[in-house]
């Protein structure tokens, strides 16, 4: 499989702090990437500075064999690369069909079958802020998946979902990478979740990848199970 | 979500088909119209003089309502492009020997431009320093205008040198209150209903996107910047409207139309009237002036009931006259749905 995201030495800093400290990570077209890893631990940090949020302070990004380090957010975006946010990041005045359409006009493209996939296609008229929270966490999702992005950066999808709508997030972007061929690295603290769905797993204590491979190994490396499994390996 | 003003900003209802939304504003179009057409002749002169000048102040707190309303941004110096406006075109006209048609094309030009270039480094500033730098910019033009006696008459401004006639319309009907009003009506329906275009086009809605979210819409492949330069130019290009009819209007200009009271009394205007809706600004405008007619005998303390009246508005009312409208209609609508089972 052809590698799409080469980060090599990477180190973001908030003030004096190293948030990410000589990060290396390689992705592979159409893998699952999971990245788990205590709080403050550097997951989020490495997803900002992959997608143009934050600027590292060192260290090289290559997206799709070119180097991005110093692009801009709207830059990479249009290149392929999108992403999902922690917080829900949505236009809470706007309606569903007028954000989405304001997204898919910039990628020429149909939003339709994202708004079905994601079961909004009944709230179109609906203002973004009238929307339940699991819905507005799909509506999230939805405008990252406009423009079929071919790698998709998630932090934390899940959170605050029910079992049921974290089990239907995780068989969704099974299917995306089945059907789509999108790249998916996801942020996530459910376990299940994480090791159900992952083709790799990216482990990170104190802004270090601490391990990396294959979730069986991951889970059972002690290191892993130290830093953050714990009870739950 | 980030939002630039702690002001209320505009909020929305789910929109209604788009079908009835164009009936509704043609009923009030062609009812906003046939008022303009009539009022001349059934409301008192002073009122239709004071409603005139109404009007043209309308188009400054247009412009402040509008990057408000599509940036988040609260403008404290949008008079700067009102006065300029005047400025611009008296000078031209007075002092180049130009025909008045085209100093008036030109000077429009010209403070749009100058627009353009201030927006282009004002705007990549983040709400309160936004505020303070127009803030600033206002006070400097004002200082400037005041001083410079030879170009400008200094603090006592001076008289136009217009022709008889402006673009085929004798000067003295355009310095008519009863022309002046129905020029201005008419001018107010056609930019209010471009403005509400505006909002339903693709920029509008990237504008509105932006200001909700500006990290989301880069996220969504949206740069940011260039569109926020685009609202502040084109707030500052109703104002720019305002202020040259203003002058053509009086025939005069001095640095009191583009003193920062002016852009003070502009965002009063603005939140009195409510920015969610574009006529809302010019309904504040309305109100502020005739208001102001009223308590002329309270002399130098005529913004006291005005600024009672704007702390009630804003404690009780905060989305303003637009606000307003917005709770009765859609409690008539809400009884005639009812009413028809």
């Amino acid at each position: 499989m052809n590698t799409i995201l080469e980060v090599d030495d990477l180190a973001v800093r908030y003030g004096g702090v190293r948030a990410l400290d000589g990060v290396s990570v390689r992705l592979s077209d159409g893998e699952i990437r999971g990245l788990i890893g205590p709080n403050g631990s550097g997951k989020s940090t490495f997803i900002d500075a992959i997608s143009g949020r934050k600027l590292p302070a060192s260290g090289r990004i290559r997206l799709f064999g070119q180097e991005v380090t110093r692009l801009s957010a709207v830059d990479r975006r249009l290149r392929g690369l999108s992403r999902s946010f922690q917080r829900t990041s949505i236009f809470p005045e706007l309606t569903v069909r007028e954000q989405m359409s304001l997204a898919a006009r910039r990628f020429g493209s149909d939003p339709g079958e994202i708004l079905e996939a994601l079961g909004l296609a009944a709230h179109l008229e609906s203002l973004a802020n009238q929307l339940g929270y699991g819905e507005q966490r799909r509506l999230d999702l939805a405008l990252a998946l406009v423009g079929s992005p071919k790698l998709l950066l998630l932090d934390e999808p899940a959170a605050g979902l029910s079992r049921a709508e974290s089990l239907a997030l995780a068989d969704m972007l099974r299917a995306l990478v089945r059907d789509a061929g999108t790249t998916v690295c996801l942020v996530e603290h459910d376990m299940d979740v994480i090791f159900g769905i992952s083709d790799s797993v990216t482990v990170f204590d104190t802004g270090r990848v601490i391990a990396e491979g294959e979730p069986k190994a991951v889970r059972s490396d002690p290191a892993v199970r130290r830093a953050y499994l714990g009870s739950e390996g | 979500m980030v939002l630039e003003s702690s002001l209320p900003l505009p909020t929305r209802q789910a929109s209604d088909s788009s079908r009835s939304r164009a009936a509704r504003w043609l009923v009030w179009s062609v009812l906003a119209v046939v008022v303009t057409v009539l009022a001349p002749t059934l409301c008192s002169a002073r009122v239709i003089a004071v409603s005139s000048q109404a009007l043209m102040f309308g188009f400054l707190a247009m412009g402040t309502g509008f990057i408000h309303k599509h940036s988040g941004l609260l403008s404290f110096g949008h008079a700067v492009w009102f006065g300029l406006a005047g400025y611009s075109v008296g000078i031209l006209a007075t002092f180049s020997g130009l025909p008045i048609e085209l100093a008036i094309a030109i000077g429009l030009v010209l403070v749009v431009a100058l627009a353009a270039l201030v927006a282009m480094v004002i705007m990549r500033s983040p709400g309160i320093a936004f505020s303070m730098l127009t803030l600033a910019i206002n006070v400097a033009v004002f200082e400037l205008f005041n001083r410079m006696r030879g170009a400008t008459g200094g603090a006592d401004g001076f008289s136009i040198a217009l022709p008889e006639t402006i673009f085929g319309v004798p000067t003295t009907s355009l310095q008519s209150p009863q022309t002046m009003f129905v020029i201005m009506g008419i001018t107010t329906i056609v930019t209010v209903g471009a403005l509400t275009l505006f909002e339903r086009s693709h920029l509008g809605q990237l504008t509105l996107a932006i200001r909700e979210n500006p990290e989301r819409a880069r996220f969504i492949g949206y740069d940011i910047y260039w569109p926020r330069v685009i609202v502040f130019v084109i707030s500052a290009a109703l104002a720019a409207i305002g202020g040259l009819l203003f002058t053509l209007y009086t025939g005069f200009v001095s640095p009191e139309v583009l003193g920062f009271m002016t852009s003070g009394q502009a965002m009063i205007m603005a939140m009195v009237g409510g920015t969610a809706a574009a006529w809302g600004p010019v309904a504040g405008a309305l109100m502020f002036f005739l208001v102001r007619d009223r308590v002329t005998f309270l002399g130098d303390h005529w913004m006291l009931p005005l600024g009672s009246a704007l702390i009630v508005v804003m404690a009780v009312w905060p989305t303003g006259l637009v606000g307003a409208a917005d709770f009765v209609s859609r409690r008539i609508r809400g009884a005639a749905r009812r009413l028809h089972g």
